[in-house]
């Protein structure tokens, strides 16, 4: 049984990022002259440029297609760009507002979505991972098994019964009788954001569960059972230890989820239907590919409108992201 | 290894030093649920409550109802046209008329599932281990494969179209077509196949865009987990004489073990939920996974019976749970031996 140490996480969040880190066992040899520590350092660094040239290349060549405009991009490969072809055309056409492809609004339906469908299963996630953790009870395992095994579940599964919920509430009609039962009103959620933040927060709580538990259940139990003898009681422990601890972890399921829901495709296509004044950054995308291509021209820009919040995320808070994934996962 | 020990169970109730106390602690079964003061009480029924209430309702029930609807023929307008059919839906998915996309989509599940363990995740170790160590440079190659896994699998599957798969300007045509043009994602041919069912090329175009993604993710995670390994212990091994093969085997990889696990539950997860990348592409002949039978079946146009969608529905379902529940048996259970 591990005692884990709190934090014991990989290594510093710093060092994982390798800007800091821990000189490794290369900078021994590669200041050292041999010509075998060169050539050996030279087999490392080949394959690498190689590949990470070919990673640069996509999104290089959409960015260079973003400021090109529709007859550039028609005539000729991304790579044959000249400075006079570059323009901001595309990127105002699709931020104006009067266009039929605005990205503008999408944005705003977009952290609608994302935002709300991460908050919302942290706040109940966490709280629940800490009862399956550290409360026993009865039918716990049951009960936890019964949420952990849907961590891959795709949303086709559950797919048409949870639109017709979203269409007109549940009702059941008691056999035998007239009489009809509303079990879940119409809310008519159809075509809402409140439908697609919904489904995101029920299809993100096996994930959010699992990640948190596997941090929480890592805890060192002595705080807790020193913090019962001094009268705590669970929501106490909670608010005042558990959360504090686990402020890695929730960052990096915050992180995770908010990139899952603000790039789902799939949930936001399904649940808006055809409702255009609600449609995330995603679905406008993937529309200017349709009209036989009319608006082709305008999709790599709108790609990178798509993608900057994400990008601005992840980046300004990675080291929390690759923190807490593992941690509780990664214990020496 | 993460351990699920609650603070006290049934199995450790003896053993442990302090019952007495950790009883109070737990308020479970041996000390009795007047240890639950009422507030405890309140707090712990929410806590519990509130999730799995969303989580059934959302995630449990509709599936239990599709599950139930694979047995049917629906329009999916008016309940009066349900009529209960038996297995009929399954006869025409697995042997019947449209037993050609089930295999085939299930294959192409397989195919995905098979790559992005292989594939993505071997490069993305090897990426992590190159990374590790400390080269100059090393924080802007980090970006650049950091950036696919920020992106939206829908807009990278317009990037792959745009800029390497475009039939005439892409980079992949200019490179590899011999001047001419290249339909890569409209190619059904089967690289390889048996009994008319195998890997189609444009499938493996698509790999390719996938694994552009994948990896980051996975290069993360391991580059996570290399950096937590003690230098010291290197250090000692290469004094030791280990050559960079046995430091790696011996020393990094053992360490990596936990990292494994939620590699494995996210790959899973990408295979089994990948929908989008396909679906903006127009989900090309041969490439369709089972998730685009689902959806197409229930809403897509022409949707005319609800219970066939149920059925690939279901199938989708077992194939998931199968997995799931298979790994939550082994890792749990191993845990509670360790306890």
């Amino acid at each position: 049984m591990a005692t884990p140490v709190i934090n014991e996480v990989p290594g510093d969040a710093d060092a994982a990022l390798g800007n800091d880190g821990p000189p490794n066992d290369m900078r021994k040899g590669g200041t050292g002259s041999t010509t075998g520590a060169r050539l050996h350092g030279l087999l490392t660094r080949v394959p690498l440029w190689f590949i990470v040239l070919i990673w640069a290349i996509p999104s290089l060549g959409l960015f260079i297609n973003s400021f090109r405009d529709r007859q550039a991009q028609n005539q000729s490969g991304w790579w044959r760009v000249v400075p006079s072809d570059l323009t901001i055309s595309n990127y105002d056409t699709v931020l104006s507002a009067s266009s039929t492809a605005s990205m503008t609004d999408s944005v705003l339906n977009s952290l609608g979505i994302a935002i709300p469908a991460t908050i919302i299963p942290i706040a109940v996630a966490a709280f629940a991972a800490y009862g399956f953790a550290w409360i026993d009870f009865k039918g716990r395992n049951w009960l936890f098994i019964a949420t952990i095994s849907l961590l891959a579940i795709p949303l086709q599964v559950a797919l048409l019964p949870l639109l017709k919920l979203y269409v007109g509430g549940a009702h059941v009609t008691v056999p035998f009788t007239e009489r009809t039962l509303t079990l879940i009103p119409d809310w008519d959620l159809q075509g809402s954001l409140t439908a697609v933040w919904l489904t995101h927060t029920g299809f993100a709580m096996p994930f959010a569960i699992f990640l948190l538990h596997n941090y929480i259940s890592g805890l060192p139990r002595d705080i807790f059972e020193s913090a019962r003898i001094d009268g705590a009681d669970h929501f106490t422990i909670f608010t005042k230890l558990v959360l504090p601890l686990s402020v890695p972890v929730l960052a990096a399921f915050a992180i995770f989820q908010f990139l899952w829901a603000w790039n789902d495709y799939l949930i936001a296509l399904t649940m808006i239907g055809s409702n255009a004044d609600n449609f995330p950054t995603t679905i406008r995308v993937a529309n200017l590919s349709g009209d036989f291509g009319r608006n082709a021209f305008l999709l790599p820009s709108a790609a990178f409108i798509q993608a900057f919040i994400p990008l601005i995320v992840f980046f300004s808070l990675q080291r929390f992201f690759v923190k807490g994934l593992l941690a509780g996962s990664v214990k020496g | 290894m993460t351990t699920a020990s609650p603070l006290i169970t049934d199995d450790d109730a003896d053993i442990s030093s302090s019952a007495d106390e950790a009883g109070r602690v737990s308020g479970g079964k041996k000390g009795g649920r007047s240890q639950f003061t009422g507030r405890d009480r309140t707090v712990f029924i929410a806590m519990v409550a509130i999730p799995s209430i969303i989580h059934i309702a959302i995630v449990w029930i509709p599936t239990f109802l599709s599950i139930l609807l694979s047995f049917t023929k629906w329009n999916g307008i008016r309940f009066s046209s349900l009529e209960i059919t038996g297995v009929e839906n399954y006869d025409q998915t697995l042997l019947g008329a449209f037993k050609g996309d089930t295999y085939q989509a299930i294959l192409n599940n397989f195919w995905l599932l098979l790559f992005l363990f292989f594939g993505p995740t071997l490069l993305g170790m090897l990426l992590a281990y190159l990374l590790d160590k400390n080269l100059k440079g090393t924080r802007i190659y980090q970006s650049l494969f950091y950036t696919p896994v920020v992106l939206s699998l829908a807009v990278v599957g317009f990037i792959w179209q745009n800029v390497m798969y475009d039939q005439q300007y892409g980079l992949a045509t200019v490179a590899f077509g011999g001047g001419g043009t290249v339909d890569w994602l409209g190619n059904q041919e089967f690289l390889f196949s048996f009994g008319g069912y195998g890997l189609s090329k444009n499938f493996i175009a698509i790999l390719f865009a996938m694994a552009w993604r994948h990896t980051g993710y996975i290069m993360v995670l391991y580059l996570a987990g290399m950096k937590s390994v003690d230098a010291a212990l290197r250090e000692s091994a290469s004094l030791d004489g280990c050559n960079e093969w046995q430091t790696f085997r011996h020393v990094l990889f053992p360490t990596l073990k936990p990292i494994n696990v939620i590699v494995v539950v996210i790959t899973v997860i990408e295979a089994l939920r990948a929908y989008d990348i396909i679906a903006v592409l127009n989900e090309p002949r041969n490439t369709e996974l089972l998730s685009h039978l689902t959806t197409n079946a229930l809403v897509g146009e022409g949707a005319d019976n609800i219970g066939r969608g149920s059925a690939y529905a279901t199938m989708l379902f077992l194939l998931c749970i199968g997995f799931v529940l298979w790994y939550v048996t082994n890792h749990y259970r191993k845990q509670e031996n360790t306890v």
